[in-house]
């Protein structure tokens, strides 16, 4: 930490002495994050990438931890032009710019290998392209892995063990739907109650993904031991910038954001993977059984939903199911 | 019904005109509306943990966020109110300094400040509405603006209202705030010298303090605006919510002076309001609504009896009954203020007949209030889990037990020996089949507090349901067991709470957007590293902080501190080298602040005990002087050694 201050000061410093040349641009950057977190570390990344590839001209100051605000209301900012880069889900990005919400549609990806090909394709570009009638500019996705359910003592190995389960949920409609078409009781209730209504059995499971089910985070591994592999949420994280900010800039400026954003992709993803394999390896030993499941029976339950929630989106839901 | 005599006092002795009767009906009006609005969210946050546990009903998705539409409005519409009746937390120990016709000056000034504040609420609150009326809340599909609306409309009143005391303070003979506590004032007048000397010291440290961690460089920046600004709102008397909300705007606006991108002047208002977005954010209503009922439904008189059973034939006993009585009553309404007031109406007279000296008698319940504070449950420590981004409120809950019960208990100790050294009585325990009455009578007070705590620290119900719980009972018992609680005591209950929730609430909304331009300048980072370039011992910067904390704490109220200083010395104790969990930061915080309450020159708790006692501050301190070393010393105790505060949540659970 005082490392990287003595090193932003000691940039800032060469920033100014170049400043006499050329103008220098400051971004900032949000993510509600912790700083080591995989998508904290991918703003990091491109941070470097472009204080190297620009001569130490366009400087990004990231800012972790959440300490400008939630994910939405940095949205709001971006848009505002206050601050000028952020990672967030695109979920919340849903209510700014509809069409990117199809992704927090429940059981849309098959697999990881279905999720890239999806983003990278023409629908990912698509999506990033139209978020320009937001006054947000989409530069990349990011890895988010999958969310999963976990219990304390009924394992799920079929859509029928869900039945009448008491399942913690983050208040958000569709998956409150969701709950409920797989025949579960979802209860919405602060994250951070969730470890000790599992221990007393107010509620009977929880979901999320690897990192946060183990040690490297809120440890409901050791109240919760049976996690079921169904991934019924893949939502992407996208890095935005703000179209105020982006407008102001050269041509050459926006190719290279671009190019560090591009080349923080694989950078975050790599992370990810390596956190999200540690916790799954600490869990096993620590005696969580890992469940695999037909998520094929899980999708098709989902028919009345997609009804429901599909048509909102046009044709995405039938082309994204439709990518092999 | 309750207003109908300081309006005519306050009306002189002419007829009242048609204004004065206009103000008094509208005034009626919005208060109805804020009760109702109480009223609303009480009955359907009730209805939302019954449906959880009534067998067939669904668990509605549409509670949170009516409640959430409704505390707005309600707080927004209290903070207009409040200002009416000059409420609002302000630092006037340095106003009252200067020559009475400078006060003048100076309170129109600050009330023309005021007024901006709502003028800025009503301008730009009204555009962020216009800009969120498109989104939708997910539940029940409602614009997020209507939730927003209470903002301009808060704000019409907060202007409405300062207009109104601004006109009163050259047509009456002296503004409102001096005449309304001369005791205060004049024990000031008395200790002018020592306050002026011990002010400046203050102001010294903190100074020098800040020039030593950010250096005049990082100072002549927007930084330096910030904290500047705030100060000097806050020395000429500014409520501490505008000043915070004021502060940032000039921030804000002064950007271009120094270089830098112009930020828009709507980014305040959007901090505040989502400041106030939050879920959790609802058990703070009901915790201070179930403290008020407590206070006026003869709650306090039970636990009194009871510790007196428990008690009272210990060498000073009404002392013993005195801290015990504030453990019980803390541990279920969670405010040290309506603690004093409670217990010490009862208690300070009866110590006085028994010939206890009034400074011990004053001080021994003033010091006994801070346990309060701790020992759950307490709005306190939900304001800050809030402020520490979600801290579990059972983990501080259960954390807080054996803190608040050593306090008690060493506050026991110095009595004992004060008590032999000064030949206090003890107390006759009453007869058995009496002792037995009490016992029993107590019971459902107790179980008040039990019901919150036990329902959080189990994961029954969420904090706010909780408090709704407890607020409930709390109403139960006082109209239904103790038949005590009259329509006027609750319609007073009522009002008094919506305006302490609006006060806090206004707080939290402008130290939101304080708070996120800190850290937007960095400044908590660039504290943390002035702070480490000092020193690098984990035990001189847990020192330095409650030095800190401590001064911090005699100047100021508690809830601002904690909404301000969490943000920036969380992240430093909670990394290396110090690493404390952020549930032992909060409790080492809390007592801290709690000992800030009971100090001049700005102590709440220490006001009311002597307001009741009828003694000056400087008679209080007395007493005070014996007590205040042993709480600093259970801080420090509790400071260095966390497992007084871990080993509750740990042996329920691994919190986090």
């Amino acid at each position: 930490m005082k490392h990287l201050t003595r090193i932003v000061g000691l940039a800032l410093l060469l920033s100014l002495l170049s400043g006499v040349f050329a103008q220098d641009i400051v971004l900032r950057a949000a993510d509600n994050q912790p700083e080591d977190y995989p998508t904290t570390q991918g703003l990091f990344f491109m941070a470097d990438y472009l204080n190297q590839r620009s001569g130490g001209r366009i400087q990004m100051e990231v800012f972790p931890g959440g300490q400008l605000g939630d994910e939405r209301s940095v949205i709001e900012q971006v848009q505002l032009g206050v601050i000028d880069i952020t990672r967030t889900s695109t979920s919340p990005v849903g209510e700014f710019y509809a069409p990117i919400g199809v992704f927090s549609l429940p059981y849309i990806f098959r697999n990881e290998a279905h999720f890239w090909k999806v983003l990278q394709g023409p629908i990912g570009r698509e999506l990033l392209d139209g978020l320009a009638d937001s006054d947000l500019v989409g530069l990349a996705y990011y890895d988010s892995g999958s969310r999963n359910f976990y219990t304390t003592e009924v394992p799920i190995r079929s859509v029928a063990d869900l039945e009448g389960l008491r399942i913690r949920t983050q208040q958000s409609q569709i998956v409150l739907d969701m709950m409920e078409a797989l025949g579960a009781e979802p209860v919405p209730m602060a994250f951070a109650e969730v470890y000790s209504s599992l221990q007393t059995g107010v509620i009977d499971g929880a979901e999320n993904n690897f990192p946060s089910y183990g040690p490297s985070g809120v440890r409901h591994y050791e109240v919760a031991p049976f996690f079921t592999l169904d991934g019924h949420a893949r939502v992407p994280e996208v890095v935005l910038i703000s179209s105020i900010v982006w407008d102001g800039l050269s041509t050459e400026d926006q190719t290279l954001i671009r190019e560090a954003a591009q080349a923080s992709v694989a950078v975050q993803a790599a992370l990810w993977d390596a956190l999200s394999d540690a916790s799954r390896t600490a869990v096993v030993e620590a005696g969580s059984e890992i469940i695999m499941v037909d998520t094929q029976e899980f999708q098709d339950a989902m028919g009345p939903l997609y009804e429901q929630y599909g048509a909102a989106y046009g044709d995405l839901l039938e082309r994204i199911l439709a990518v092999e | 019904m309750q207003e109908t005599s300081s309006e005519t006092s306050g009306g002189q002795s002419a007829p009242l005109s048609l204004w004065v009767r206009l103000e008094h009906r509208f005034t009626q009006g919005v208060q109805a509306i804020t009760a109702l609005l109480l009223l609303g969210i009480v009955l359907v946050i009730t209805y939302q943990v019954l449906a959880r546990y009534l067998p067939g009903v669904r668990i509605p998705r549409w509670t949170e966020e009516i409640s959430l539409i409704m505390m707005v409005w309600l707080s927004m519409l209290g903070s207009g109110l409040a200002v009416r009746k000059g409420e609002h937390l302000a630092m006037d120990v340095v106003v009252r300094l200067f020559p009475k016709p400078l006060q003048k000056v100076l309170a129109t000034f600050v009330a023309l400040l005021v007024v901006a504040f709502g003028v800025y609420l009503v301008w730009f609150g009204g555009e962020l509405v216009s800009r969120t009326m498109g989104q939708t809340f997910s539940a029940t599909k409602l614009p997020i603006g209507l939730m927003y609306l209470g903002l301009p409309l808060g704000g019409f009143l907060i202007a409405l209202y300062s207009s109104i005391n601004m006109m009163n303070i050259w047509r009456l003979k002296a503004p409102q705030s001096i005449t309304d506590d001369a005791d205060v004032s004049s024990t000031v007048a008395a200790s002018r010298w020592t306050l002026r000397l011990s002010l400046l010291a203050i102001a010294v440290i903190l100074i020098g303090g800040s020039v030593a961690l950010f250096g005049i460089d990082t100072l002549s920046s927007p930084v330096g605006v910030l904290l500047g600004s705030f100060a000097l709102l806050l020395v000429i008397g500014v409520p501490i919510a505008m000043a915070l909300g004021l502060a940032s705007l000039a921030t804000v606006l002064s950007f271009p002076l120094f270089d830098a991108r112009a930020l828009p002047p709507l980014i305040v208002a959007q901090r505040m309001a989502n400041g106030i977005n939050s879920t959790p954010l609802l058990a703070i209503p009901f915790f201070i609504l179930a403290g008020q009922i407590m206070a006026e439904g003869g709650i306090a008189q039970r636990f009194v009896d009871f510790a007196r059973v428990l008690v009272g034939p210990l060498r000073g006993g009404l002392a013993m009954v005195n801290i015990v009585a504030s453990m019980l009553f803390g541990g279920a309404s969670g405010s040290s203020v309506a603690d004093v007031s409670a217990n010490g109406s009862i208690l300070i007279p009866m110590m006085d007949r028994k010939g206890y000296d009034t400074d011990f008698s004053v001080g021994i319940t003033v010091a006994s209030s801070t346990q309060g504070l701790i020992i759950p449950p307490s709005h306190n420590a939900v304001i800050y889990s809030l402020a520490a981004g979600g801290v579990s409120i059972g983990a501080l809950f259960l954390g807080g037990y054996i803190p608040g019960i050593m306090i008690g208990l060493a506050l026991m100790v110095a009595s004992y020996i004060l008590a032999t050294r000064r030949g206090y009585p003890s107390e006759r325990r009453p007869p058995l089949g009496e002792s037995t009455r009490i016992i029993i009578g107590a019971i459902p007070s107790l179980a008040v507090g039990f019901i919150i705590v036990g329902g959080i620290a189990f994961g029954f119900f969420t904090a706010t349901e909780a408090a709704a719980i407890g607020a409930v009972t709390a109403f139960l018992v006082a109209t239904l067991i103790y038949r005590e609680l009259t329509l006027a005591k609750l319609w007073r209950a009522t009002l008094q709470s919506v305006r302490t929730i609006s006060i806090v609430i206004l707080l939290i909304a402008s130290a939101s957007a304080f708070a996120w331009l800190m850290a937007y300048l960095r400044i908590p980072t660039a504290l943390a590293d002035g702070v480490l370039s000092v020193t690098s011992n984990p035990y001189v910067i847990l020192l330095i902080i409650n030095v800190l904390l401590l001064l911090l704490g005699a100047i100021m109220d508690m809830s601002p501190l904690i909404l301000i200083l969490t943000p920036v010395l969380l992240p430093i104790v909670s990394a290396p080298p110090v690493n404390m969990s952020p549930v032992h930061f909060g409790i080492v915080l809390l007592m801290n602040l709690g000992l800030g309450l009971t100090t001049p020159p700005v102590g709440t708790a220490l006001f009311v005990g002597c307001a009741i006692g009828k003694i000056r501050i400087e008679d209080a301190s007395k007493a005070m002087v014996f007590l205040w070393p042993v709480m600093v010393v259970v801080l420090l105790l509790v400071t260095y050694v966390p497992w007084f505060v871990t080993v509750l949540p740990n042996l329920l659970s691994r919190f986090q």
